[in-house]
């Protein structure tokens, strides 16, 4: 058992090893993606400097809030897809009967499957994440490793997420779209914008099924007053959405049935 | 027996219908009471129409799809309740699809591979400079694979399902779309394996060029069921027994009557379909030596992919 998690984790190295070596291959690219990246999120901060400058900081909404706010959800965001990219292939690894790949190899599945690709400019939201992180918490070295714990910490509501969305797949067709919409216009947009602004019916949605309140709201209380309650519920609600995820994940994979197209590894 | 196969079947439900109408449920039987053995060291063809069953019978045999009744044993295991163990004694390589990574290098591939199956990087190292040397690939290793020909990359491919030096290795359509001289290069190294590391070779193909070449053993199956399991000396001399003989003489023939039923008499050259099991063949050529004097004989057997044509068409009927 302890054997089989060092060699897990040896393969999940050696394949970031080489994730990043082939991203370095194409080094102007690679550069380009994320600088562009990182111009695209800081407007973000610009139209919440420009909003903050004309109307004040209110209601206990702070550009420090919203800084955490960003910092969290892009770290968060920029781990899933630099380091497991593979989770938005699940849904054509079914479709085109690319998993049997990883099901003839002696590894974890889903840790094969996530390691199996790595988005490029996700390395510029971590960049952006750390940048913006540092400007929130004023450069406070302890502040910072509790930012940067946490921030690779809630990517797993991101990947979980991912995981659970496009292995429906298997029972009801590509979910692509689905699963892209759900992350983009749920996750990141209600976890770059303060709790404070929603009323109860939504918040109840942000502590469930939507779970932007672990990946971003918490992990922000938890910068300005550390409170250990907070934090169990994040790990807490980590590890109940993860154990979710493989749960589905793998009956996904009992279900599987193959297929014949022509397909190469990305 | 190093694979043992018994009762095998395998159903798939296709559902039909609209998005508002109920959905129709038929039963797919894909693969239907499959019963074989494989020993060691064998080299068996596993052929059939499309559609016939090959891949979903390789993908039971292998852990990807699970079988809706019967048992499996593949080197002492059960390939759906065991998949980590059995990838460990196995390697596979299916011509459609690719375990190298596009944009990595052969040799990266290969140092992703190697890590996928717990070599140390002493070992990796010396693992592919073995397998490039066997595969004659030195000059690939450093090439990015998406830039391989496709005759480089499936013999890369077929390098890369060694690597952990697997007990048994399944072949799908190994040589698919490429042309006569890398097709006889695969087939060599498929031959050099099975000889000098006494793997188990069990190998789907459309191209009865490869069964030929390479097997000893050929299992036809048909709409799920199998049809034919014989050497291939048996299948040949149990269909094959049909000769069409071609023979020549040095002048024109001054009969056209002759002991034996001939199809074409032309001049100086006769043709006639004879049948073993029921004419001494011997004796069939002495008479026509007695004819006159010839110049050239040519005598044809039916090629194999007739006779699995002819297979299947029997099949078909009943």
């Amino acid at each position: 058992m302890l054997m089989e998690v060092k060699n897990n984790i040896r393969y999940f190295f050696n394949a970031v090893k080489i994730g990043i070596k082939s991203a370095m291959a194409y080094k102007v690219s690679f550069l380009v993606q994320v600088i562009f990246m990182v111009i695209n999120n800081f407007f973000f901060l610009i139209f919440w400097g420009v909003i903050f400058s004309n109307t004040g900081e209110s209601s206990g909404i702070t550009f420090n809030n919203v800084l955490y706010l960003w910092s969290f959800s892009t770290i968060a965001y920029g781990v899933t897809y630099f380091f497991f990219g593979g989770v938005r292939k699940i849904n054509d690894y079914i479709i085109t009967g690319s998993m049997d790949s990883f099901l003839l190899q002696p590894k974890n599945i889903l840790l094969n499957v996530l390691t199996s690709q790595c988005n490029f400019s996700a390395f510029g939201d971590i960049l952006y994440g750390l940048a913006v992180g540092i400007a929130a918490t004023g450069g406070d070295i302890s502040k910072m490793i509790i930012l940067i714990f946490l921030g690779i910490f809630v990517s797993v509501f991101f990947i979980s997420t991912e995981i659970i969305l496009r292995s429906l797949t298997v029972w009801i067709g590509d979910t692509k779209t689905i699963a892209n919409r759900y992350v983009e216009m749920l996750l990141i947009t209600f976890s770059t914008y303060p709790e404070n602004i929603f009323k109860t019916g939504i918040k109840v949605l942000l502590y469930t099924v939507i779970p932007v309140a672990y990946l971003a709201y918490l992990p922000s209380n938890i910068m300005y007053q550390f409170n250990i309650l907070d934090l169990l519920c994040v790990l807490l609600a980590g590890g109940i959405y993860l154990a979710l995820a493989i749960f589905v994940f793998y009956k996904a994979i009992k279900n599987y049935e193959s297929g014949n197209n022509m397909s190469m590894k990305g | 027996m190093q694979i043992c196969v018994n009762d095998l079947n395998k159903v798939f439900v296709v559902k039909s219908g609209g998005f508002f109408k109920s959905k129709n449920k038929t039963v797919v039987k894909a693969v239907e009471n499959v019963s074989f053995e494989i020993k060691k060291g064998e080299i068996v063809a596993f052929i059939g129409p499309n559609g016939a069953g090959k891949s979903t019978t390789i993908k039971m045999l292998t852990g990807i799809i699970q079988p809706t009744s019967g048992t499996i044993n593949v080197s002492g295991l059960t390939p759906s309740r065991d998949r980590k163990k059995l990838a460990y004694k196995i390697g596979c390589m299916f011509g459609q699809k690719s375990q190298l990574y596009m944009q990595l290098t052969v040799r990266d591939s290969y140092k992703l591979l190697c890590s996928m199956y717990d070599l140390d990087k002493k070992k990796t190292e010396e693992k592919i400079e073995e397998i490039s040397k066997l595969f004659k690939i030195e000059e690939l290793l450093d090439k990015v694979v998406r830039k391989l020909s496709l005759g480089q990359r499936m013999i890369c491919e077929i390098a890369g399902s060694i690597l952990h030096e697997p007990e048994i290795i399944f072949l799908d359509e190994p040589t698919i779309g490429l042309d006569i001289f890398a097709k006889a290069r695969i087939r060599e190294i498929i031959k050099k394996m099975n000889e000098e590391k006494g793997t188990t070779i069990f190998l789907t193909s459309h191209d009865i060029g490869d069964v030929e070449a390479l097997c000893n053993r050929i299992i036809i199956i048909n709409n799920g069921t199998i049809v034919t399991d014989s050497t291939i000396e048996d299948l040949k001399s149990k269909y094959l027994s049909t000769k069409k003989i071609k023979i020549s003489y040095d002048t024109s023939l001054n009969t056209n009557k002759f002991k034996y039923k001939v199809d074409k008499v032309d001049e100086n050259r006769i043709e006639l379909t004879a049948n073993t099991n029921e004419i001494n063949i011997g004796e069939l050529l002495s008479y026509f030596t007695s004819v006159g004097n010839i110049v050239d004989i040519q005598i044809e057997a039916t090629p194999l992919e007739d006779v699995i044509k002819k297979i299947y068409k029997e099949r078909r009927k009943v």
